[in-house]
């Protein structure tokens, strides 16, 4: 037995905070596991906190849009002995970072006009400005594989996420494969842990998750290009921040 | 005097508060928002029209089902889409969930720890474990009741223009119903806390907006009502609202005819508090709360009543649902304008867009309910600090995040 709590931090960058209510959703669950650590930063929960404290693991949710943003990604990693992605946004850039591949400073324009001053910096993953232990990726993430991963951490086991495509959560729980049916679905490259959710609702996969090791993007690419175009594809890919981690792969 | 709060806790997203008293009658307050801008509708542009209900809903993540909601709504507006009674149904009870669990939470860990002088919501559950445990049980009820017929609670997957992708299963439906009785018998007991809780006085008159249905307490659908000005059509009403543009700030906030208004729980209580159901009614009536109320403060006595409200419509719904297997409406898209508003748990949200026969969205624009109410809680909260002049520091910022997060702001929402 450990002869202190590990102190828990979950801090939201610039996101919609879905990954903090996804565990919130949790209910009992999450209060069972507050129980068991040093929560030390929540802001959804907690009024104050100490800020001169150090985290043994800090969750980063959501974009560092903001020069504060990055101010309080560094701050965090500086302060915890393990840093976590939490979610699409943090592990991969989110839906905002549609930006990226378009021109931001139009898109801006349009939601702004010309005279704004409001930061509009090119949407980065955190590891690019910190290092980063492990990810939790999914928009939102599944609670589950949250729960996976910090029992593991608070046990010193290792974390293991099972680096194998979605479709091998879909096929074992006998949902029609809509790859199949024609649809661009992108199951399999993508890493599985969400229990294939969006195929039990007959959505095509795409991709909020990422890449896992080894999977075969070329082929895969090519083929869903070649039946769906590259305009439609590439517009499927931009929607979780996926684009940058396939093309770096082609 | 200046007062300030870097940041705000127990509410989405990030802001802080800026006010001073400027000679002891006099306030002026600033709540300055910390979120960083996403651009959500200018990544939209270019975009084929069935990605806007699935990234929008990413706005927020306490509320996606609403935005997914009302832009589905607001494409088959642009489109001329008439969907199935049964889409309608099933949308609208997942629109119930989506207020049930916000309220839910919004009530119990985000507003009652200030009654209570709470910091921390782990001590606020340690000292009510009952009321901590019936807050969970309704919230777990609504977020399953989104599950089933969305496919999943956060961003909803099986919604989409024209329909749904799949069908709930009946039988989980009946299960959801089955647990009702017991759920509105908790909800009640819930509320009648909130009745007891000493509410602090406020009083400034401010014109109150939202959805109005003759059928029914309106949430899902019907015409704009103003307290001050009668009712107009969505579509006309979301020309009226202007957003203001400053150059350092991401939310634009809103205004009506030039002043400042209100959305949420309060507006919907004051302007259509006779249509509600019978164990709502009867709690606001043992509230002895007189309506129409121009206490801001009573937002949060309204979200309970609501609370009550719609979980008695979703045991209507759900007695005399059948579901039965059916196709999607078909249909062709087309080019078009439209708008769509719903009320969110915190007031009136629009989606508004345009595309090009091709189904490429060429406009849009989304107003949320925080970017509407944001001039309405500076206002008030003008107003409120000469009252609190004479408190202690501690005491003076314990009121004015009383204040605020009786508004429920959500920051992510505002900013987008």
């Amino acid at each position: 037995m450990r002869q202190r709590k590990l102190k828990v931090a979950i801090i939201g960058l610039t996101s919609c905070e879905g990954c903090e209510f996804a565990l919130l959703d949790t209910g009992a669950e999450f209060l069972d596991f507050l129980k068991q650590v040093d929560l030390a930063e929540f802001r959804l929960l907690e009024e104050e906190f100490d800020d001169n404290t150090f985290y043994d693991i800090c969750f980063i949710e959501g974009s560092p849009i903001t020069k504060e943003n990055v101010k309080i990604l560094k701050d965090a990693r500086a302060k915890s002995k393990y840093l976590i992605a939490l979610g699409n946004c943090a592990a991969m850039g989110g839906v905002h970072e549609i930006k990226n591949y378009h021109d931001k400073k139009k898109i801006k324009e349009y939601v702004y006009g010309q005279k704004s001053a409001i930061a509009n910096p090119d949407i980065k993953e955190i590891d690019n400005i910190v290092k980063v232990d492990y990810k939790i990726s999914g928009c939102p993430i599944n609670a589950k594989e949250f729960y996976k991963v910090v029992y593991a951490l608070m046990r010193d086991e290792r974390v293991n996420i099972p680096q194998r495509p979605i479709c091998y959560e879909c096929q074992a729980r006998g949902y029609e494969c809509i790859l199949q049916r024609g649809e661009p679905c992108l199951g399999p490259i993508i890493l599985g842990g969400c229990e294939a959710i969006c195929l039990k609702s007959k959505m095509a996969c795409q991709g909020c998750r990422g890449l896992f090791e080894d999977a075969q993007v070329k082929t895969m690419m090519k083929k869903l290009i070649k039946e769906h175009g590259q305009e439609k594809m590439n517009r499927i890919i931009e929607i979780f921040g996926l684009r940058d981690d396939i093309e770096e792969k082609l | 005097m200046k007062i300030q709060i870097n940041h705000l806790a127990k509410m989405e997203g990030h802001a802080g508060f800026v006010g001073h008293i400027l000679d002891g009658n006099v306030g002026k307050a600033k709540i300055e928002t910390q979120e960083g801008s996403r651009l959500i509708e200018g990544m939209l542009i270019g975009r084929h029209y069935m990605d806007a209900p699935i990234i929008t809903a990413r706005i927020c993540g306490i509320c996606p089902v609403v935005h997914n909601l009302t832009s589905i709504n607001a494409l088959e507006e642009v489109m001329g889409i008439k969907v199935t009674e049964q889409t309608l149904v099933l949308r609208k009870l997942m629109q119930y969930g989506q207020i049930i669990h916000s309220h839910g939470l919004h009530l119990f860990f985000l507003s009652l720890p200030d009654f209570y002088g709470i910091l921390n919501d782990l001590q606020l559950i340690k000292k009510n474990p009952q009321e901590a445990d019936m807050a969970m049980v309704i919230r777990n009820w609504a977020t399953e009741l989104i599950r089933i017929i969305g496919g999943r609670t956060i961003h909803p997957i099986a919604s989409e223009v024209g329909g749904f992708k799949v069908l709930p299963k009946q039988s989980e439906l009946d299960d959801l119903k089955n647990k009702l009785p017991e759920l509105i018998s908790k909800a009640e007991k819930l509320v009648k806390l909130f009745i007891k809780l000493n509410y602090p006085k406020l009083d400034r008159k401010t014109e109150y907006i939202c959805l109005h249905n003759e059928k029914e307490y309106a949430i899902f659908n019907g015409d704009i009502k103003s307290s001050d000005n009668g009712i107009i059509p969505v579509n006309k009403f979301s020309k009226k609202i202007t957003e203001i543009q400053k150059q350092y700030e991401a939310v634009k906030k809103v205004k009506l005819s030039g002043n400042s208004f209100m959305v949420g729980a309060i507006a919907r209580l004051n302007n259509n508090y006779n249509q509600l159901n019978p164990k709502a009614q009867s709690l606001l009536k043992q509230s002895g709360l007189k309506l129409p109320t121009y206490n801001s403060f009573y937002n949060i006595l309204a979200q309970a009543i609501e609370l009550v409200h719609v979980l008695e419509e979703c045991s209507k719904i759900l007695d005399s649902i059948k579901v039965k297997e059916e196709e999607q409406v078909k249909y062709i898209a087309k080019a078009g304008q439209g708008v769509a508003a719903m009320e969110a748990p915190r007031g009136t949200l629009f989606h508004y867009y345009k595309i090009d026969k091709d189904g490429i969205i060429i406009d849009c624009n989304i107003i949320t309910p925080t970017a509407q109410f944001l001039y309405n809680l500076e206002d008030d909260l003008a107003k409120y600090l000469p009252d609190i002049k004479n408190m202690t520091a501690k005491d003076k910022r314990a009121k004015i995040r009383l204040l605020i997060r009786a508004y429920d702001p959500c920051i992510s929402c505002a900013t987008h």
